[in-house]
């Protein structure tokens, strides 16, 4: 019992002594020594990218739809400077690839079935090693720069895809997932011109998606605009 | 696929072809044969003022360029936007061959490339509101009565016969608002010149300028959101948000049309951080900005500056101009708690001297492009102190711009107490108009007990007490500050510190309730 009185007089007195309150606190540093900014030895971002697919399919049978065949990333990017116009680094990121089909007579990718709409999705997480080569002044910012590097993907997911719509009205859909015939890896070359936060890409796989050359490979490159989310 | 390639190629080369035509400070070396005029270039007003002053009315820094150099420079490159007088230099767009050329003749001293982006130094601002609630009132007297405001109102001081230069985005409204009606009324509205476009129309664009301005002259049905309200004002936009490469050009222009046309006061809210600069840089030496705004103090003009908006994020320093040794950088502090603002930009410079040099509310009442509204940032504390300063000067108009700044510094409320965040504090109207010297009661004492120094409050009374700020400094024996800090006084008893763990020569700065001592290590 004396224990608790004890106790509650304590909490009632500590409750009660006002404390000084710190409402601002600095220290100085002697000196300024940066290593993390856009144009310092470290820095990363996340960065976020849409490309089309270009080029020719390695025949007519995988003709796809150019604008509509698209390219999306979300990914993070490491830089490290090594000299005011060089640097080297590595992304990390999540892509998702739609090839959309040209239904034509001369179409065999994955068969000849014309369709009203068809096409492949596939889903890869990944990353690139890049060489970076800065040029112009920029003070603290990402500047312009010139990066050339290869990329590596892993195939998440890889989906067929039709639509038709019926003589009834009926539309039917058709989702075939679990490709056998699709390859788990991807790689390729790449290149980007950057100016700042925008950047310009360029891929070319160098990988074929289809396994054994089951089916006539679909386009090869792919160009978009990439914008980095930083300064 | 050959087109693919082609095409992703051809953009390559596009965006490459596009990167190589650049921005580029020419500098030349003299200003052989050169002839000038000081009675027809400058206004009255700055022949005045130099005389006044002592500042000579030939100076070499005034003469235009050599004629004959401009005109090399000008047929070898795409296009001149600006030229400076006191830099000796030309702004030109060229492509690299053109600046290899240019350099290789004998009268350029040094080709340098371009590149800026400011900051406006404004936080945010907030929806338009033609009501004035009574909140919005209580902030807008807070405002001025913080910095005593009322002392030279009742002193019928308005600034009359200062001019102020305001460098800004724009102005938009500022030539039908009626919060500048007593202004125009009058025809105190000189001078505009738009540096971006070399125009003179200035009243459109971003409302920055116009909130800026209000808060050095603004009214509203008789009420003041700025002090200087009796000031005459020449108007200079030099930024441009979406322009990445000229600002630094412009400000540059506008800082010798300023002096050409009789400005006393420039109040410029910008500042030039991340962009170009590094904080090491930050020494007021290293930008073209902040050298520009030394000469122009040199040549008699006060160049008040905002400190910057970048306390709460990576850069956390001052910007520059705000960093050059005679600018006077205004830092920002709350209305209400009375301390630092959390995103107004810490000193001191990379070279320890101390910025901010002042400070003032930071989050107020301005008149936006159709109504008031309420605003952060330095951008609204510098103006304020623009304002306080015309006053100042209408007051002791025998002053230089040097001993003003001086005078100012003296008249904040921490003074000769400093700190990182505040500079002096707040500047006091009462310091010019009150001629009574009152002497401040000593309002805590040092009591050492072995090895500490206690700081205790004398007479402490908690209820009493409307202004409970206690601010306290370690300064190393260069006069640098290692640490400082402001605290809630809420007992007598209020901190010690360890005298071990201090050098020999050190000192503790504590002030409190308009009281400053030191206790020596």
């Amino acid at each position: 019992m004396r224990k608790i009185f004890l106790i509650l007089s304590l909490f009632v007195f500590v409750a009660i002594t006002p404390a000084q309150n710190v409402l601002l606190h600095k220290e100085v540093n002697d000196s300024i020594i940066q290593k993390y900014g856009p144009n310092l030895r470290n820095f990363h971002h996340l960065f976020i990218s849409m490309g089309f697919v270009m080029g020719e399919p390695d025949s007519s049978g995988s003709d796809i739809l150019y604008g509509n065949s698209t390219n999306y990333l979300v990914g993070y990017r490491y830089k490290l400077k090594l000299s005011n116009w060089f640097a080297i680094g590595y992304d990390i990121d999540i892509s998702s690839y739609y090839f959309r089909l040209k239904q034509s007579l001369t179409k065999c990718t994955p068969d000849s079935i014309l369709h009203d709409k068809e096409k492949f999705i596939i889903g890869n997480v990944g990353g690139d090693l890049y060489l970076r080569f800065n040029y112009g002044r920029r003070g603290n910012r990402v500047g312009n720069f010139i990066d050339l590097g290869g990329y590596g993907d892993l195939k998440t997911a890889a989906k067929h895809f039709t639509k038709d719509k019926m003589l009834n009205g009926n539309v039917v859909e058709v989702n075939t997932s679990h490709l056998k015939y699709v390859n788990k890896y991807n790689y390729g070359a790449m290149a980007r011109v950057g100016f700042n936060r925008y950047v310009i890409y360029g891929c070319y796989r160098l990988s074929d998606i289809f396994k054994d050359s089951q089916y006539p490979e679909l386009p090869r490159i792919t160009v978009g605009l990439q914008i980095g989310l930083h300064k | 696929m050959k087109r693919s390639i082609l095409f992703f190629l051809l953009l390559l080369f596009t965006f490459s072809a596009m990167a190589q035509t650049g921005k580029y400070w020419v500098f030349l070396k003299n200003k052989k044969n050169v002839t000038f005029d000081p009675y027809s270039y400058f206004d009255k007003k700055t022949i005045e003022r130099r005389i006044a002053y002592n500042i000579p009315l030939l100076d070499s820094t005034d003469f235009p360029l050599n004629e004959e150099y401009v005109n090399t420079i000008v047929v070898q490159v795409d296009s001149v936007s600006q030229c400076s007088r006191w830099f000796n230099a030309m702004a030109v767009y060229a492509n690299e061959q053109q600046i290899e050329k240019i350099k290789s003749f004998s009268f350029v001293k040094e080709v340098e490339p371009m590149m800026m982006m400011c900051n406006v130094a404004e936080k945010n601002t907030a929806d338009w509101d033609t009501i004035i609630k009574p909140e919005q009132m209580e902030l807008m007297e807070k405002q001025l009565t913080l910095m005593g405001g009322d002392k030279f109102e009742k002193a019928g001081i308005d600034g009359k016969g200062i001019r102020i230069a305001i460098f800004d985005g724009g102005f938009p409204t500022v030539n039908t608002s009626p919060v500048f009606e007593h202004i125009r009324k009058d025809g105190r509205i000189l001078k505009t010149w738009d540096f971006t476009k070399n125009k003179e129309f200035v009243y459109s664009y971003i409302s920055h300028g116009t909130s800026v301005m209000s808060c050095i002259a603004g009214m509203v049905n008789g009420k003041k959101i700025g002090l200087a309200t009796g000031a005459e004002f020449i108007l200079a936009r030099t930024e441009v948000q979406s322009e990445p490469f000229s600002e630094e050009e412009n400000w540059l222009a506008a800082v010798e049309w300023a002096d050409k046309n009789g400005a006393d006061i420039i109040n410029s809210s910008l500042g030039y951080t991340y962009h170009r600069y590094f904080q090491n840089q930050m020494d007021g030496k290293t930008s073209l900005v902040s050298r520009a705004g030394n000469l122009a103090a040199k040549k008699g003009m006060l160049v008040v500056n905002a400190a910057g908006n970048d306390g709460d994020n990576d850069w956390k320093v001052v910007g520059t101009p705000a960093d050059a040794d005679s600018v006077l950088s205004v830092g920002g502090i709350d209305a209400w708690t009375k301390y630092h603002i959390s995103y107004s930009s810490f000193g001191p410079t990379t070279d320890k001297r101390m910025k901010p040099n002042v400070c003032a509310v930071a989050h107020v009442i301005v008149a936006g492009k159709n109504g008031l509204n309420a605003s952060d940032g330095t951008s609204f504390a510098s103006p304020l102190i623009a304002g306080f300063a015309a006053c100042a000067w209408q007051k002791a108009r025998s002053l230089s711009n040097m001993q003003l700044f001086n005078q100012i510094e003296k008249s904040a409320n921490l003074y000769p107490y400093f700190d990182y965040a505040h500079g002096y504090g707040v500047p006091q109207a009462s310091y010019f108009t009150d001629t009574t010297i009152t002497f401040k009661e000593r309002t805590f004492t040092f009591d050492v007990e072995s090895n500490e120094v206690n700081v205790n409050i004398k007479n402490f009374s908690y209820e009493n007490n409307d202004d409970n700020l206690l601010y306290y400094n370690i300064q190393k024996d260069d006069g640098v500050l290692l640490e400082y800090n402001v605290l809630n006084v809420s007992q007598e008893k209020v901190f010690s510190v360890k005298i071990s763990d201090y050098k020999k020569g050190y000192k503790l700065n504590v002030h409190y309730n308009g009281y400053t001592d030191s206790y020596s290590f």
